[in-house]
């Protein structure tokens, strides 16, 4: 049995908020200009309240089974060979995202900051601190992220207000967007944004009790929910609805804007912090799930033989996209729309059969 | 084993720490100042760089010689090259400089007026957008001849250095309304937006042409202050360039263009006027003048409503303002008088402000904003788009109003009469 440590909700929120943002600092936004226009700021809140929804679904589900994560309880509901089916298509899309975040990462830094930089140079970088912070364990990350994450939501607030000399509040108009039916829609697809919160149900024995999963969850999903919000829209009273569609990463561009004065400008740089520690944290998290599903499936004990080999598994998955449009037009936009089957459908098809079946967990 | 493997980390480390591939050593790299654009004679555009001087022991030598500029004891070298594209101009500016260019310090990016009516302003600035070292904050000048020239003599003024002059020179678009302070970001969001249109701020070379020195003296006629376009201010010495004005631009072709007069009543119905001083014919006595230093009071009140498909849209700008001089030395500081002065600038600004209207509805080009208020009637982007406001703006019926207050007289709050003897009277 793998020992994941002990940590408090702070850290636990601290670590599943950074995970949810941290991919929105990249292409995302632009993601939701092209299929919402101007409504994106409140489609964040609709794709909330859509993952709220899933996670209650979760916490009734481990509500159900009191000391087991979600590995175990699928067992316990399907049986072992469904659900090892369950986790097992669970572990693959939390290794997919990790990828293709890293990619992505990647990629952005390349056209931002570093251009001459081979990729795989990069991507390397990153899958060494991958390994070593998988060697580190959860409840150093999760300790971590607590502490980065004040620094970051200062870093964060601090550049929206900078740029605030840019909010224009005419830009969120037409309010509707590309229509209100187009933005539930969108909104309930990509409610996968807050995806990660459900990871609590994976690491949910490093919590001390299953209420603390519920204050976890909700809490993360109302900070990531309330962050997305005014990151969205700010980034849509900076830039009108065609220019935010061309940029690839809209609030690094938001950053270069920022200009007050010969002595005061080039704030992009402070930016690059909160980018970089952010997906340190997301990338080794979501490797880190796919380690304890993994180690659940195959009963393994230690994790540590098997965190090189997946390191590996992750950057050749990293490669596999050709280019930055076939990364987002795609897998990124695949993973996004239909994420929510994963963190959601599984868990609720769980509780179903559970429910009708009449089986139950035993406290512990 | 574990110090083994501390020790190998700490290596590997202190390799990445490096930043080998992209690292930028200041003394590799050439920092372009200003980026001029002309049409090219032996190729389509022809790209002008302005940097510092690479000199032995720093640019600090302010020694003049070849195409050297002085300045605050930087010396600045200029670059010329016609090339298809700015990014292979870019390549073949390193063909001959043994440095990298670098676009971290770029003030003003100059296009020539010949580019910016041909159409071609969204061509070049196509890689621009997208080169990640140009800063989306980069200035945008719309050069009135030849933007080589402008960068070749826009030089520091008064002991600054090129980009403290730059700096400089744009913050005066706050104290006098004259242009606007425009950058590539702005320029770039207007050129797509469907709720207005770009405009960019005018310069050129002061050549001094307008300046007449032999000839009747000026008499009473009246001129109003700012009403010229850059490079036609008659003046003699002092910088040899100048920013005045407002090029309009349809989508990126441009089409027409405003005074620096224009450009501060523009300022003022965006509700993004700060201050300026304004010279109005005494209500009184037509043939002096009156100063006023007009700030704004308020932020205007625009109404957009629709009938049928014609757009009616209603204006009311609010100032205040001083009285800087009053050359007849009529005593208006009184309650009963001041209105008089109030009256006439409202008239004034009313007059002007309708005439720059109309201007623009006759280029069809909405500078003014007004759609800004205009899309607030449109729930979707699809009604919206399909309404195309940039259209249908030279239909619109603007119907403008001017409130202004006066709130101090100086340091006068008595104009006492000027006493002649007898014969002199």
């Amino acid at each position: 049995m793998v020992e994941q440590g002990k940590f408090g909700n702070e850290e636990a929120i601290a670590v599943l908020v950074i995970a949810c943002m941290a991919k929105e600092f990249f292409t995302d936004p632009n993601i939701i200009v092209r299929k919402v226009g101007t409504a994106g700021w409140y489609m964040v809140l609709i794709s909330a309240a859509v993952a709220a929804v899933g996670f209650t679904v979760m916490y009734f589900l481990l509500k159900r089974f009191p000391g087991k994560n979600v590995m175990e309880i699928y067992d316990a509901v399907f049986g072992r060979c469904i659900g090892f089916v369950f986790s097992f298509f669970l572990a693959v899309v939390l290794l997919f995202s990790a990828a293709m975040n890293l990619r992505e990462y990647v990629e952005i830094i390349k056209i931002y900051v570093f251009p001459k930089t081979p990729p795989v140079y990069l991507i390397g970088s990153l899958a060494v601190t991958v390994v070593i912070l998988s060697f580190i364990g959860l409840e150093n990350i999760a300790r971590y992220s607590k502490l980065a994450g004040c620094v970051m939501l200062a870093g964060f607030i601090i550049l929206l207000l900078l740029a605030s000399s840019f909010f224009r509040f005419y830009r969120v108009y037409p309010l509707l967007g590309y229509g209100l039916r187009n933005t539930l829609v969108q909104g309930f697809l990509r409610s996968s944004i807050y995806g990660e919160i459900t990871l609590v149900a994976i690491f949910a024995k490093s919590l001390h009790r299953i209420e603390d999963v519920r204050k976890v969850g909700y809490t993360s999903l109302i900070i990531a929910a309330a962050l997305l919000f005014i990151m969205q829209l700010g980034l849509t009273l900076i830039f009108t609805y065609p220019f935010g569609k061309e940029l690839t990463a809209p609030l690094y561009a938001v950053a270069s804007l920022i200009h007050y004065g010969a002595f005061f400008q080039r704030v992009e740089s402070l930016f690059l912090f909160i980018w970089n520690i952010s997906t340190m944290i997301a990338i080794p998290l979501l490797f880190y799930m796919v380690l304890l599903i993994y180690s659940h499936l195959f009963k393994i004990d230690d994790l540590r033989p098997i965190v090189v080999p997946f390191s590996v598994i992750l950057v050749t998955l990293s490669l596999i996209p050709s280019n930055i449009v076939e990364l987002v037009q795609f897998y990124i936009k695949y993973l996004r729309e239909f994420g929510w089957v994963v963190f959601y459908v599984l868990p609720s098809i769980a509780l179903t059969v559970a429910a009708l079946s009449q089986k139950k967990g035993t406290q512990t | 084993m574990k110090r083994v493997l501390a020790v190998a980390l700490l290596c590997v480390m202190a390799f990445m720490l490096a930043g080998c591939y992209d690292a930028r050593d200041i003394n590799d790299a050439a920092y372009i100042l200003l980026i001029g654009i002309d049409r090219g004679m032996s190729d389509k555009f022809r790209v002008t760089f302005k940097f510092p001087a690479f000199e032995a022991g720093g640019a600090q030598k302010g020694e003049r010689g070849g195409g050297e500029s002085p300045g605050g004891g930087l010396s600045y070298k200029t670059m010329t090259i016609d090339a298809p594209s700015f990014n292979a101009a870019l390549e073949l500016a390193n063909t001959s400089i043994p440095r990298a260019l670098n676009f971290m310090h770029a003030q003003f990016i100059v296009i020539s007026e010949d580019i910016a009516k041909a159409g071609l302003v969204g061509e070049f600035l196509a890689p621009i957008v997208r080169n990640s070292s140009i800063r989306y904050s980069t200035r945008l000048l719309i050069a009135k001849e030849s933007a080589a020239e402008f960068v070749e003599l826009l030089e520091p003024f008064g002991g600054s250095d090129i980009t403290r002059m730059c700096e400089n020179l744009i913050k005066q678009a706050q104290e006098t309304g004259l242009f606007a302070d425009l950058t590539l970001y702005d320029l770039h969001d207007c050129m797509t937006s469907p709720y207005h249109q770009p405009i960019a701020v005018l310069a050129a070379v002061n050549k001094g042409e307008n300046f007449i020195e032999k000839g009747p003296k000026w008499d009473t006629k009246y001129n109003i202050p700012g009403d010229y376009y850059a490079g036609d201010v008659p003046r003699k010495k002092g910088s040899k360039v100048e920013l005045l004005g407002l090029a309009v631009f349809n989508g990126d072709r441009m089409v027409g263009k405003l005074t620096g007069h224009e450009s501060r009543l523009l300022a003022m119905a965006k509700g993004v006027f700060e201050k300026g001083t304004y010279t109005i014919p005494d209500p009184k006595r037509p043939e002096l003048n009156v100063d006023l230093e007009v700030r704004e009071a308020r932020r205007p009140d625009i109404k957009v409503w629709f009938e049928g498909q014609k757009p009616f849209v209603s204006l009311k700008i609010y100032l205040e303002g001083d009285i800087h001089s009053i050359q007849s030395g009529i005593h208006y500081e009184t309650p009963e008088m001041l209105p008089v002065i109030e009256r006439a600038f409202e008239r004034f600004i009313k007059r002007e402000l309708d005439k720059a209207i109309e201007k623009t509805q006759r280029l069809n080009c909405d500078v003014f904003h007004f759609g800004h208020i205009a899309v607030k009637k449109f729930a979707t982007i699809q009604e919206w788009e399909a309404y195309d406001w940039n259209s249908h703006y030279k239909d619109a019926e603007i119907y403008t109003e001017v409130d202004f207050k006066i709130r101090r007289t100086g340091t006068m709050i008595y104009s006492s009469k000027i006493k002649y003897s007898e014969e002199d009277k």
